[in-house]
């Protein structure tokens, strides 16, 4: 079980002048006021143009941000890049309309694979470790996929609308302090094997491993592990006969 | 709904002028405002004049916030200090009811708060993603004195994700609900309460 020191978001965003904590969640401290500006700039200017040309620009923009953007990368309107420089997304990748890939403080990196479609409203979180998505994965819209010990979908993963694979808990064996004041805690890595469906509205608690060719029903809460080629549905998800 | 374009401009700004000039602008509106808000970008404010928001709240993006438009004034949103309403969080007060977020509370990303007559979140809890408070009650008879009292979560509670809360029924302070579990009946203090309809595992 890892203990993290990352409490609530309002102890996360606390602390500060205004212009310091602004600066960290959208490019970090760890590189300078021109990357910042350009950062911004890229924002005002190519965030919401619309049609072909706003894709375009976008691409152009974030080739110069991001570790990596693949030249037939379509990136939607109003999506969010935070920690751009930790963010690789390869070729043939599609990333609907708002959806906000973010690289918190300890975050290691975002990285796409080819070929994923990602739905519109969907946000990645990356509090600590990577994310990785494998090629070929289609994540549907309104999705959450969060990260502190580190998440890995292999090739071709399905993961339907509203779906959440919750990154970490919380710790509450203290009695005494609220829960939202203790720490944020995380059993292991989560990794979803090749071929793996998921439905709408599932939730895949932290450190759980789907083995590859799963297939997880809507509506299902998956807290243990379910093997290779397996259907799985319920609350909480039990082998379905 | 009929926005001016400066209204229009400064709901979409991105980028840090987007945050500044909104922090400048919403306060104009609202009912109260504290000191140092965030307001996200794509916020819908209906009735902004019933709504209260305390210091350090942070609104994110695409947060909906309607209060009724009733005759006996009394719709009223509280968003007191320190509370943070994740993405797409949908809070609606209409019919002469009532929402108050107390200090400190978390919501998380698209949850759906709604009532018509009193819901109550208290200080320090932490609602996870996707929750819904306030959904109507399951069965009719003998629900009408419960529904009008309220719907309540406790101080220092923590729901797991997509929990679902029928209107009229109250959760103790320093209670844990499971993932997915609906909450149908009262929950005692300091217990942890799992499934459809939630139960009481087992005091913390």
């Amino acid at each position: 079980m890892n203990h993290s020191k990352i409490k609530s978001i309002q102890q996360q965003i606390g602390g500060g002048g205004t212009f310091q904590k602004y600066r960290s969640i959208a490019t970090g401290m760890d590189r300078g006021i021109a990357f910042f500006l350009l950062n911004e700039m890229v924002i005002m200017l190519a965030t919401s143009f619309p049609g072909m040309l706003g894709n375009k620009l976008r691409r152009l923009s974030y080739s110069l941000l991001c570790q990596e953007i693949g030249s037939t990368v379509h990136i939607g309107r109003e999506c969010s890049l935070r920690r751009p420089q930790y963010i690789t997304i390869k070729d043939g990748t599609r990333l609907g309309d708002g959806v906000s890939l973010d690289v918190k403080n300890d975050g290691k990196g975002i990285v796409l694979g080819k070929n994923v479609t990602v739905g519109h409203s969907t946000l990645f979180s990356c509090p600590g470790g990577i994310i990785t998505i494998g090629e070929g994965a289609t994540i549907g819209n309104y999705c959450r996929l969060g990260s502190l010990e580190g998440l890995t979908l292999g090739k071709n993963v399905t993961i339907d609308d509203a779906s959440y694979i919750v990154g970490a808990g919380h710790a509450f064996d203290s009695l005494d302090i609220p829960i939202i004041k203790q720490n944020i805690v995380c059993k292991a890595p989560n990794f979803i094997g090749d071929d793996v469906v998921i439905g709408k509205r599932v939730t895949v608690l932290d450190g759980v491993t789907i083995g590859a060719g799963a297939q997880i029903k809507d509506d299902s809460l998956v807290n243990r592990n379910v093997p290779a080629a397996a259907v799985y549905s319920g609350v909480p998800a039990k082998k379905c006969d | 709904m009929s926005m001016s374009l400066v209204q229009r401009f400064i709901r979409w700004c991105p980028g840090a002028a987007g945050f500044f000039l909104r922090q400048k602008y919403y306060p104009m509106i609202l009912g109260s405002c504290g000191k140092k808000v965030i307001f996200g970008r794509f916020l819908d404010l209906t009735t902004p004049e019933r709504i209260s928001i305390g210091d350090h709240v942070i609104l994110s993006n695409s947060v909906h916030i309607e209060c009724g438009k009733d005759a006996s004034n009394s719709s009223q949103i509280v968003l007191e200090k320190n509370v943070f309403i994740g993405t797409f969080c949908s809070l609606k007060a209409k019919k002469g009811g009532q929402i108050f977020i107390k200090d400190g509370a978390n919501i998380g990303s698209c949850c759906s708060l709604q009532t018509e007559t009193l819901l109550e979140v208290g200080e320090d809890t932490l609602l996870a993603a996707y929750c819904s408070l306030g959904l109507p009650a399951a069965e009719q008879n003998g629900a009408t004195a419960e529904q009008a009292a309220g719907t309540r979560v406790g101080s220092a509670c923590w729901l797991g994700v997509r929990v679902q809360q029928h209107t009229g029924t109250r959760i103790g302070n320093g209670s844990i609900i499971g993932a997915h579990a609906s909450v149908s009946n009262d929950i005692p203090e300091m217990s942890i309460a799992v499934g459809h309809p939630a139960q009481v595992q087992r005091k913390r």
